[in-house]
């Protein structure tokens, strides 16, 4: 992909990152860096990307990314006595209020079915479209989707259930 | 047909994703099976929650952001690209210079040695020289048995 194609792709792709970002990290500040983080990744390696599959890598990049932040959120020291008496016991920030166990499950899915499943739940694009958009055959997607949405009533039966 | 198929056909179904030749041995098949129906409004109810499930709006300077990273980016990237071309002017300059070294010592040396040479010619001092097939170092003898006869 060139260059000067990046700011239409950026265009395109950043709210859907966004959200995908934010259900992994559960936090409205976290997923600001990490979009930032993750659109910076993907433009240094810009030139040797192919169209068909930048998306497919972009959200492969924003799923590492996210994990990379939870990871060092959890690492992070409060050296303060005082604060660190009051610290909960959990390092994770409160979820924001949107945050749901809907969103939960779809950030407890693999990458790819959870591409799926925001694709098609938030875009609204048929099959035929997010083949499009992830460079992966129509029956690939179709797969897929029975997959995340098997996998998704399953998880959210669970919450229900508990 | 089994449940784990017609499960997999209701979810394409709902999506309205299904080929119309799969419809009629679906319906058939949920016409008998109480499991895949409840299964198919367990469907419908996800499809309805998450339909209306809502997202964060994203903040409108973070793409402005996105676009200055990218751009101190590519100056970082072209200042480096720069420097590294800086670095070769000094190299190119060590090579010219040790050619150019190396040419004066060779002119030297060359000089040196001939003039020598001319000096021996003119003092009378000329080294002999073997023809070809003829052997200066063994002794005449050895071939004749070690006898000088």
């Amino acid at each position: 992909m060139s260059k000067d194609r990046f700011e239409e792709f950026l265009t395109a792709n950043e709210k859907r990152i966004y959200h995908y970002i934010w259900a992994l990290t559960h936090h409205e500040a976290d997923a600001q860096d990490v979009v930032q983080a993750t659109f910076i990744a993907f433009y240094e390696h810009i030139d040797g990307i192919e169209e068909s599959s930048a998306v497919s890598y972009l959200y492969r990049i924003a799923h590492n990314k996210s994990i990379t932040h939870i990871k060092q959120r959890g690492r992070y020291v409060q050296t303060d006595p005082v604060l660190f008496a009051n610290l909960p016991d959990k390092p994770a920030p409160a979820p924001d209020q949107d945050y749901t166990p809907l969103h939960a499950a779809i950030a407890s899915l693999p990458v790819k079915l959870a591409t799926v499943i925001q694709l098609q739940y938030f875009e609204s694009l048929s099959y035929k479209q997010i083949s499009a958009q992830l460079g992966i055959s129509v029956k690939a997607v179709e797969s897929l989707c029975v997959r995340a949405k098997k996998l998704l009533r399953k998880k959210l039966l669970k919450v229900s259930s508990d | 047909m089994r449940c784990s198929n017609a499960q997999s056909m209701i979810i394409l179904k709902l999506d309205k994703e299904l080929r119309a030749r799969y419809s009629a041995s679906l319906e058939k098949h949920l016409a008998a099976c109480s499991a895949c129906r409840l299964f198919r409004e367990e469907m419908l109810s996800q499809n309805s929650r998450f339909a209306s499930l809502s997202q964060p709006a994203v903040a409108p300077w973070i793409h402005s952001r996105i676009l200055d990273q990218a751009a101190a980016h590519d100056n970082r990237r072209l200042r480096s690209r720069m420097i590294f071309q800086l670095e070769k002017i000094p190299a190119l300059a060590a090579v010219l210079l040790s050619l150019y070294i190396g040419t004066l010592v060779g002119i030297k040396t060359h000089n040196s040695t001939s003039a020598s040479a001319s000096a021996q010619i003119s003092s009378g001092q000329t080294t002999e020289v073997a023809s070809f097939g003829e052997n200066s170092l063994v002794d005449e003898s050895y071939y004749n048995g070690g006898s000088d006869e």
